[in-house]
């Protein structure tokens, strides 16, 4: 199974969207959609958790299911933790034990009673990412995902997104930290003003355009186009 | 949608400051009000300024509540990416907005019989008050009706105060405006005209609607006069009846129905 978005177009007023956009998501790979605030990273997101409609292009995909870490979410603040994990789990039909062992796993079952309006922001992203986990679908998207965690639950993260690779899940992720895409992705898209200017390979992409890091790549090509 | 998905959305309510304020604020009027007219009025059968009062603060608050805490809960959703998420899953929007409905019927449903049992226990300290049994009918159809309404304004609201603003419109429209615009066309239009305009808003404002529902279903349709005879008999009668089922009905599904296809349409736009 593939994930495949063919000529993908969606304007905004202003001018603003994504343009033209084309990349095939492979199971067992890591995809990481970088660019900066603004150049439609979400735009695509929506469109591929089917949140949005394309004014054009087409998506080849077996299953329009997936599982998705939205960024900025509040939880119903009234619900303790356990109750949105077995709100959320019951809609996918999620064993309880299966429940329980994600919010062991992301560290909040010592706060599972708790409100979730009593939560810090780390603890409510960890319980979006516990919540993403569920299901069965082999299509994961996280958007911006390490906002709002501290450095161990960014490195816990990457462990899962990891084991999730392992697991032959086709994993797309947004972020603006370059350096992260470039730790964990083995595919990176680089999208700057709607358009996309590179994707494929890390490694390639760097071969190609004589670099050693993604940043300095990410310059040279941000660079080019405004010379254009 | 399943019965642990509505138990989830009434403990969310019952949860929420707005539910709480809302019953302690209602049963304290509620109470004052008919504890005011028991004391200060004699008892006597049939509509009296008592019913009318009775009816008034039903008809007067609980479409307020209903409209202001059940549309911002569903903006509510809208605005913090729960809904989002859980278009993600597998929910359809007809399954969301029933499960809303059923669970706000249910949580109002509480609070009203809460009010109801604190102004029957202050009231029995003061020789018994005595609440109709057209109160828990009229109240049947205010929570079935305004907890669909309400969750089709929420649906239009893009947030929690744009809901706010909105619930409190349509609320001074239907308990204020609506009879003001009717008192005002009639100072310039013929009584005939005038008689046909009432029993239009009559079946266009559910606030009226239920209000002729209590005239009928408790047979005090003379307090409307002789120019609503006609109508009134045929309300009277098992086709009325049935009639009155049918439009009741009919607000309830025609809000939730255009809810859920504002949530779909909406969320192929975002």
């Amino acid at each position: 199974m593939t994930v495949q978005l063919h000529h993908v177009t969606k304007v905004f007023k202003g001018e603003r969207g994504i343009f033209d956009v084309n990349f095939t998501l492979k199971p067992g790979h890591i995809t990481a959609l970088v660019g900066s605030n603004g150049a439609g990273k979400s735009t695509i997101i929506n469109i591929l958790t089917n949140l949005l409609h394309p004014d054009n292009g087409e998506i080849i995909r077996e299953s329009q299911e997936v599982r998705f870490m939205p960024d900025d979410i509040e939880f119903p603040d009234t619900l303790t933790a356990k109750e949105i994990m077995h709100f959320l789990g019951n809609l996918k039909k999620v064993p309880v034990k299966r429940q329980i062992e994600l919010l062991d796993k992301v560290g909040l079952w010592e706060a599972r009673n708790l409100k979730v309006g009593q939560f810090s922001k780390g603890m409510r992203q960890r319980l979006n990412l516990a919540q993403s986990i569920m299901g069965e679908s082999q299509f994961y998207i996280l958007d911006e995902p390490t906002n709002g965690l501290d450095p161990f639950w960014i490195a816990q993260l990457k462990a899962m997104l990891k084991e999730e690779r392992d697991n032959r899940q086709i994993i797309l992720f947004s972020t603006h930290l370059l350096s992260l895409a470039e730790e964990i992705a083995d595919q990176v898209i680089l999208i700057h003003h709607g358009r996309i200017l590179a994707s494929g390979d890390i490694k390639y992409l760097l071969q190609e355009g004589k670099c050693h890091t993604l940043e300095q790549l990410w310059l040279q090509i941000t660079k080019q186009e405004v010379e254009r | 949608m399943s019965m642990q998905m509505i138990l989830l959305e009434c403990k969310q309510l019952l949860r929420s400051r707005w539910i709480q304020i809302v019953t302690i604020l209602f049963a304290i009027v509620f109470t004052a009000i008919l504890m005011i007219q028991h004391l200060a009025l004699p008892e006597t059968e049939g509509f009296t300024r008592q019913t009318a009062s009775l009816l008034n603060i039903l008809l007067f608050l609980l479409p307020l509540f209903m409209l202001t805490i059940g549309s911002m809960n569903i903006a509510s959703d809208q605005e913090s990416g729960w809904l989002g998420l859980l278009r993600t899953y597998p929910l359809t929007m007809g399954q969301y907005v029933l499960t809303k409905y059923i669970a706000l019927c249910i949580v109002f449903a509480g609070v009203v019989l809460f009010v109801f049992a604190v102004a029957f226990l202050v009231g029995s300290f003061f020789g018994g008050l005595k609440l109709p049994l057209f109160a828990i009918g009229i109240t049947a159809l205010i929570l079935l009706i305004f907890n669909a309404v309400s969750i089709l304004v929420g649906t239009m609201a893009k947030s929690r105060l744009h809901a706010l603003a909105m619930g409190l419109g349509v609320w001074s429209v239907i308990s204020l405006l609506f009879s003001y615009m009717v008192m005002a066309i009639g100072t310039v239009t013929s009584e005939n005209f005038l008689q046909k305009l009432v029993i239009a808003t009559i079946h266009f404002n559910p606030l009226e609607w239920i209000r002729y529902g209590y005239f009928v279903f408790s047979e005090q349709t003379a307090v409307l006069g002789p120019a609503f005879y006609g109508m009134s008999k045929f309300y009277s009668s098992p086709p009325g009846y049935l009639f009155f089922i049918i439009i009741s009905s009919l607000w309830v599904i025609i809000s939730l129905v255009v809810a859920t296809i504002i949530l779909k349409i909406r969320g192929k736009r975002v």
